[in-house]
């Protein structure tokens, strides 16, 4: 185990971020290959649909020709990809084809609104399957412990689309207490947050369980225990700690598909975030909404992953970074 | 999966007959629950609130009667002047929801940002329109288009104030003026009360966008929304058995039919054989399909378009009779025997024909058709194609037998369909897969010369008689309902068989007791 002085920890860390930082560009980079590669090699023409869609009837050969040299169609992939990625660098992800707006205006008009479902379903989520692991966790084979681990079973099997219909009904057509759809209070947010967290909270409850239990018979525990540090706060204090450190991974990346794949919900709850504009993106093969979605969204996927690195050394105390950089030991 | 969600959760909404409540009740505002958000913009010159969906806040020239005449709106009359021109005499005392007056520049300029956007079809250019003083605008088509006035009713030829953006803040003539639009969200509208015509009824009407029909549907038993469109056939029952809500029916005003690729390249080539077409025809029991895939919401109408559209001679469209027997006597003088698993095989080749349906097209239906015409012996495949772009991409391709498709009429023009699929000089990709023939085109040709309109639907009759009855290059198969859901207490909703086309001005919303 190696120690440093309070200077000499800062930069390691400071090296230690730049090198973490420095593996991301290749993973970018491929990312963005990946983007503008797939959605080209997608069948349909994108003039097409969107000649289809604006009048609702077949386009002309003429028109279709006139569109696609307006939208350089026609340019070799290479040219295309490096006139994209340039721009994209830049923070210009180009203009959507349908709509003619800037595609990251479009994207960051809409993720507050993802953000904001993904960030509430996140905290439901955590509030309701902290307490509810750590009970189970305590009263391990108990009635309780059964009961929460059969509910947690069942809500996570359940479709969100379907568990969506059934919040609507309840809280929409029988409670009246909540909106059915549609966005711009609160009380708008609720439902489809909800039906999101549940199943994300399900499978939380079942992940704390299974830390704290493998935290329980280590060595540090049975040490407190033996100090006569109530059961509660061996798990509090000593427990949730280290457990919390899978948790932390695992909760990144569920908030990373959060924001990139709330489209079920999204559409049910007639919620326009980036999700349902993903999907009519696709339907239209709006290549540059497409290619920007899945760069955006990969870039957040990054920087959540990098979050949740960083994130360790702050929860874990034994974990040290060593002089190299990039490594973490303990 | 999906399905059982949605009958469980209708079910259970069906039982409920929860208070009433909603933005409607004791005020004249309407709250309608449409689909999702297709209106189209920014750079493609969109037309807010007027097409796909229809809010009243702009007018074209003339209007499409719900069966499917055409009557002066912006315009009082018009006159054929000879020499492919049309002259159409201006509304006096007309303004803009801005307080300008309507005037024939108007009009150009509304008509150029489509010839500029290519949204029209009616071979119009920049050099089409001649402005003899302010009331008059007369209209000359690149090419022979007799049919003008019948195409201008469509609402993406609506009249916007000079100098106006429609894509962002529309500008019209109509009976509501537009407020808000928050994009997949909601229009807003309010009552134009210096409208030049009857004034509407209502204060209000609010849009709301509901992309998924499942929850439209609960909107409206929530009573959350007044009044649903496109009311999923499956939901009538839940809708009917709860004593707040009633079903209201378009006559039809979308035909669902067979286009047959009867030019195609192999493998795609086995319905080039007329006799094969006329046994696909034959073996479709349309009355079943009616009654099992749409629960009766539909028609077995056989046409290529609305019936109404052709008057008096729709019924020179004959279709098709169900007889399997005679389609089987077909198939065996064309030489297809049974072969093994009943399926039929000439000179060592099976009768396998590939089925596109549109992604946006009922899937019930597809299923329907194959199993039928497999009971005469022919494997369809059907290739379930996941969005628009792959099915447009294969269409154009011409990799397919027979394609299922729902078409719209949304204008009073006959020869919309025919000259748009099935004309040799149609200039959409995939016709050269449909071509009905060289007699068809010159009696398209013909329709599209004469300035009559019951002639015009005579040689629609009969260019649509030769194309189904004779070539049957297109398998006519049902004529389906525009279904809406709706308080009781919604009254004056007259359903247009072109949603496009629909009017809310005689709309009104009764106030309800509070619960």
């Amino acid at each position: 185990m190696e120690r440093r002085d309070g200077g000499g920890h800062r930069r390691a860390l400071t090296r230690y971020l730049l090198a973490r930082f420095a593996s991301t560009v290749p993973v970018w980079v491929g990312i963005s290959l990946l983007a503008f590669g797939l959605s080209a090699l997608t069948p349909g023409d994108p003039a097409t649909i969107i000649l289809l869609r604006q009048t609702g009837e077949p386009p002309s050969v003429e028109a279709v020709r006139i569109v696609r040299r307006q939208l350089r169609l026609d340019d070799p992939f290479p040219a295309r990809y490096g006139r994209w990625l340039l721009r994209a660098v830049q923070g210009d992800l180009g203009q959507s084809y349908r709509t003619g707006e800037p595609v990251l205006a479009s994207l960051a008009s809409r993720f507050p609104r993802t953000l904001a479902i993904a960030a509430t379903a996140m905290a439901m989520a955590l509030a309701v399957s902290l307490p509810l692991g750590v009970a189970t966790a305590m009263f391990r084979g108990s009635g309780l412990d059964h009961g929460v681990r059969i509910a947690t079973l069942l809500v996570a099997s359940l479709p969100s689309f379907w568990l969506g219909y059934l919040l609507i009904l309840l809280f929409a057509v029988w409670l009246h207490a909540l909106p059915v759809a549609g966005s711009g209070t609160a009380r708008h947010l609720v439902l489809p947050a909800l039906t999101l967290a549940v199943g994300v909270g399900a499978g939380f409850s079942r992940l704390i369980r299974a830390a704290l239990l493998e935290e329980l018979w280590q060595g540090y525990t049975r040490t407190a225990r033996a100090r006569g540090v109530r059961e509660i706060l061996v798990i509090l204090r000593h427990c949730l700690r280290n457990a919390s450190i899978g948790l932390t991974t695992v909760a990144a990346l569920r908030f990373g598909h959060l924001l990139a794949g709330a489209v079920i919900v999204e559409t049910v709850f007639a919620w326009p975030g980036i999700g349902s504009f993903m999907v009519d993106a696709i339907y239209d093969r709006d290549y540059p909404v497409i290619q920007g979605f899945v760069l955006f969204t990969g870039t957040v996927f990054l920087a959540l992953s990098l979050l949740a690195d960083l994130a360790y050394s702050w929860l874990d105390p034994r974990i040290r970074l060593t002089r190299g950089g990039g490594d973490a030991v303990a | 999966m999906r399905r059982l969600a949605f009958v469980v959760a209708l079910g259970a909404a069906a039982c409920v007959g929860g208070p009433e409540r909603g933005p409607a009740a004791g005020g004249r505002e309407l709250v309608v629950g449409a689909g999702a958000d297709a209106t189209p913009s920014g750079a493609f010159q969109a037309r807010l609130g007027v097409y796909p969906l229809n809010t009243n806040v702009a007018e074209p020239l003339v209007q499409l009667t719900s069966d499917f005449h055409v009557q002066p709106l912006l315009a009082t009359r018009w006159e054929y002047r000879g020499a492919n021109t049309w002259r159409f005499f201006l509304r006096p005392g007309v303004r803009f929801h801005d307080g300008q007056v309507l005037t024939s520049r108007a009009v150009k300029e509304s008509l150029l940002q489509v010839v500029n956007a290519r949204q029209g079809y009616s071979f119009l250019d920049e050099h089409s329109f001649r402005l003899p003083n302010d009331t008059t605008v007369e209209i000359t088509p690149t090419e022979p288009n007799l049919r003008l006035p019948e195409q201008l009713v469509h609402p993406n030829y609506s009249i916007f104030a000079p100098g106006t953006n429609p894509g962002v803040r529309p500008v019209g003539t109509g009976p509501f003026r537009f407020i808000a639009y928050r994009p997949n969200d909601r229009i807003r509208v309010a009552r134009n009360d210096s409208y030049w015509g009857e004034r509407a009824i209502l204060d209000r009407i609010t849009f709301r966008f509901f992309p998924d029909a499942t929850t439209r549907v609960l909107a409206l038993t929530a009573g959350e929304v007044d009044l649903i469109v496109d009311l999923p056939r499956e939901q009538v029952g839940t809708i009917v058995r709860r004593p707040d809500l009633r079903v209201a029916r378009a006559s039809p005003g979308l035909i669902l039919a067979l286009q047959v690729n009867s030019h195609g390249r192999e493998p795609h080539g086995l319905l080039a054989d007329r006799r094969l077409r006329h046994a696909i025809g034959l073996a479709i029991d349309r009355g079943g399909l009616v009654r099992q895939v749409w629960g009766g919401e539909a028609d077995t109408v056989q046409n290529m378009t609305v019936p109404q559209v052709l008057g008096a001679f729709a019924d020179s469209v004959r279709g098709f009779p169900f007889d399997p027997r005679a389609a089987a006597d077909v198939l065996e003088r064309a030489g297809w025997t049974r072969g093994p698993a009943g399926i039929r095989v000439k000179g060592g080749r099976p009768l396998r024909l590939t089925l596109l349906a549109n992604p946006e097209t009922d899937m019930g239906t597809a299923e329907f058709v194959q199993a039928e015409l497999r009971r005469v012996g022919m494997d369809v495949t059907w290739l379930k194609l996941p969005d628009l772009g792959s099915y447009a991409a294969r269409l154009a391709r011409g990799e397919f037998d027979l394609n299922l498709s729902v078409s719209n009429q949304n204008d009073a023009n006959p020869l919309f369909l025919p000259a748009l699929i099935y004309h040799s000089r149609s200039t959409r990709p995939f016709a050269r897969w449909h071509l009905a023939g060289a007699r068809f085109d010159q009696v398209v040709d013909s329709g599209m010369r004469v300035a009559d309109p019951v002639q015009a639907r005579h040689l629609a009759a009969r260019a649509i008689h030769l194309a189904v009855d004779e070539e049957a290059v297109l398998i006519p198969i049902a004529a389906l309902y525009r279904l809406y859901g709706m308080k009781r207490t919604i009254g004056g909703f007259l359903p247009h068989p072109s949603q496009t086309n629909q009017s809310w001005s005689g709309v009104t919303v009764e106030a309800t007791a509070a619960p």
